[in-house]
């Protein structure tokens, strides 16, 4: 009989005996049990969260750290000022009331870098706050549509933090700017996502380097002002309402060598004041230049404008197509150089018919600059008044 | 008696004509033009179809037809007033041969022509260094291509015609229909029928006309089929796959062959010689 009950509990045992295995560590105590100051070093194995982080501390992880979330709320909540969080992976946050994997609560000078956050629903969220660094991570949110999707970094009221060498995929926006001031954005690659970059209510950023591919629109600018985008990549952005970049209600913003290619829209400027656009490559894009609403003080000079099926699409009221001295590089103008100075003799008209023809009928563009539109745009261009002519580069390049 | 003795004195007689070496410092130029400005891209990290490219592409669709066209059917019918196509019948030989030996004979020397043009460009750009072998082998090959598909429509209209003028005049007549009018004509339908069968006539439409189906695989060839436009997206497809390019050769072969066929009809039906 008791040799019997020892074998039935020997085989309990031989079963439950991997299921404790496979158990998470909880971290909490880990936490809890340090001491201000202290580095906690994660093992290669997976800790369970949610935890929450209130006192200054340094998580380092190494290959195959992994902390797992409940699925309910926030992974990782920081209280704490000067807390680090590097080389971990962090997944499995509630999906469906802004849930992320790092929350960070109104501290200051957080440093994220090296980890990996994936099936999260935010990445990182930062509310209120100053001085934060996100840096060399990997992003990608749970495989829904979208607008289920949370963001990569979500900044919120929040000051001073620098955003950089991150990859995030698959999320909704890969940094979220609301009411945020002074704001680096560098080196970063966003793809598959809605919108790259996502600025409302915010104040001087910069952002610069970054690569934002097959997203719905590279940059959503709305309603913020003293925004420096520069030398980023915009590209393949091919919704049919997808833009390179879109800038609207915005105030002071500064476009420089930035390329927009193969997007539906390049960029779009709508009701903004101040915008000076600058030395880009806007190519290969079903629409080049697109402005709407009333603009004040545009600037766009010194572009190269080339492959666009339409190259500006202008509504509202004029922008200026040179700065006074300078206009852009048009790949459809057709006059010449006689002075040598580099800028041809004849305005460039940036609206025709066949660009009106090919919005009305689409199917048109199957003849995009064959000999029969070549010639058609020629007899036009003959005819053309130019005096009454709105959009107009006084100063086209020619190369 | 065969066709290839007809095709080599073609080419003999086409080498000691003065017209050759006009084409030659012709075609000389048009490649220079073409390899020079095609093989620099004037916009930095941008290497797609941009209306430059086209430009350049246009010149050739423009300008092989009206050539091969004119050449084409004047010789013949020059042939045809100073009566020696008259002694040619005479002689033990089919009206086939004769046909493809002309078509062999004046292709091969237009062929000649353009590789010695092409050949001349290419050692003059060798000097500047900005020889693209790419743009320089897409262009010739494309430009002897328009070349053969319009030499059967030019012996044709040769064949038909009673002398040079008239040859110069449907040539003429022909090179506008295909290059110019074509293309307005068929716009003008895709307008006014239903929206359904828009991308039904455009497909056909290509097929119809040796310069679209040039210049719509082209532009497939050199991969930048998108600046056809999301709404024709699915002949884009199409035309990209295999099916697509076994058609493209077929009909090449057919509007090289079908012209020939008529020319043969009209000279075994004795047709004003």
């Amino acid at each position: 009989m008791w040799v019997f009950l020892f074998l039935v509990m020997a085989f309990c045992f031989s079963f439950q005996e991997p299921v404790f295995a496979e158990e998470a560590t909880p971290l909490q105590p880990l936490i809890d049990g340090a001491s201000a100051g202290d580095i906690i070093n994660l093992e290669n194995k997976t800790y369970n969260g949610p935890i929450r982080i209130d006192k200054p501390l340094t998580l380092q992880g190494e290959e195959g750290t992994v902390i797992e979330g409940d699925r309910k709320g926030d992974v990782i909540t920081v209280e704490a000022n000067d807390v680090t969080i590097r080389s971990v992976k962090i997944n499995q946050s509630g999906l469906g009331k802004q849930h992320a994997g790092i929350i960070l609560k109104k501290v200051e000078r957080v440093t994220i870098e090296s980890n990996t956050l994936e099936q999260v629903q935010n990445g990182i969220f930062v509310r209120g706050g100053r001085q934060h660094t996100i840096r060399d991570n990997t992003f990608s949110s749970y495989d829904e549509h979208f607008a289920k999707r949370g963001n990569a970094v979500h900044l919120l009221a929040t000051k001073n933090n620098v955003i950089e060498n991150n990859k995030m995929n698959h999320v909704q926006d890969g940094v979220y700017l609301d009411d945020a001031t002074d704001t680096i954005i560098q080196n970063n690659r966003v793809t598959d996502s809605r919108y790259a970059l996502h600025f409302m209510f915010s104040r001087e950023a910069i952002a610069q380097d970054n690569q934002f591919t097959n997203n719905m629109n590279g940059i959503m600018a709305m309603n913020s002002e003293d925004i420096r985008i520069v030398d980023n990549l915009f590209e393949r952005n091919l919704n049919y309402r997808g833009f390179g970049v879109l800038i609207y209600e915005m105030k002071n913003v500064d476009f420089e060598g930035n390329q927009l290619l193969y997007n539906h829209t390049g960029l779009e400027i709508q009701s903004s004041e101040n915008v000076i656009v600058k030395n880009n490559v806007v190519a290969g894009n079903y629409i080049g230049l697109a402005s709407k609403g009333l603009n004040k003080q545009v600037v766009f000079s010194g572009n190269d404008m080339a492959g666009n099926i339409i190259q500006a699409k202008l509504a509202g009221n004029p922008i200026a197509l040179d700065d006074g001295l300078l206009g852009n590089y048009w790949d459809d103008y057709r006059s010449y150089d006689l002075t040598g100075n580099g800028i041809g003799e004849v305005p460039y008209e940036a609206s025709s018919s066949t660009s009106d023809l090919l919005q009305s009928h689409p199917h048109l563009q199957f003849y995009f600059e064959s000999p029969a539109m070549t010639i058609w745009q020629s007899v036009e261009k003959m005819f053309s008044n130019l005096k009454d002519a709105v959009n107009i580069d006084r100063f086209p390049i020619v190369k | 008696m065969t066709s290839w003795t007809i095709a080599k004195q073609e080419f003999k007689l086409a080498l000691r004509s003065r017209w050759l070496i006009l084409m030659a410092v012709l075609f000389t130029l048009l490649s220079v033009i073409l390899l020079f400005f095609g093989g620099q891209p004037v916009v930095d990290g941008f290497d797609g179809f941009t209306r430059q490219t086209a430009s350049l592409l246009n010149l050739s669709l423009f300008l092989m037809p009206l050539l091969t066209l004119l050449v084409g059917g004047m010789l013949i019918a020059g042939e045809k007033e100073d009566g020696q196509l008259v002694l040619y019948m005479t002689y033990p030989i089919t009206e086939r041969a004769i046909i493809f030996g002309k078509y062999i004979g004046i292709g091969l020397s237009l062929l000649t022509v353009l590789f010695i043009g092409y050949g001349t460009s290419t050692i003059i750009l060798l000097f500047f260094g900005t020889v693209q072998w790419s743009i320089t082998i897409l262009f010739f090959l494309i430009s002897a291509l328009l070349i053969l598909l319009f030499l059967s429509i030019a012996l044709s209209i040769g064949f038909f015609v009673s002398g040079r003028l008239q040859a110069l005049g449907m040539g003429l007549l022909f090179w506008a229909f295909f290059v110019l009018l074509y293309e307005f004509i068929v716009m003008a339908l895709s307008m006014v029928i239903s929206a359904k069968s828009v991308l039904l006539l455009l497909t056909i439409s290509v097929f119809l006309n040796p310069v679209e189906l040039i210049r719509v695989f082209t532009i497939l060839f050199l991969g930048s089929g998108t600046v056809f436009g999301p709404s024709i997206y699915d002949f884009t497809i199409w035309a990209s796959s295999w099916v697509g390019a076994t058609m493209f050769g077929v009909t090449a072969l057919v509007w090289i062959l079908c012209p020939l066929g008529i020319a043969h009809w009209i000279l075994r039906g004795g047709r004003r010689i």
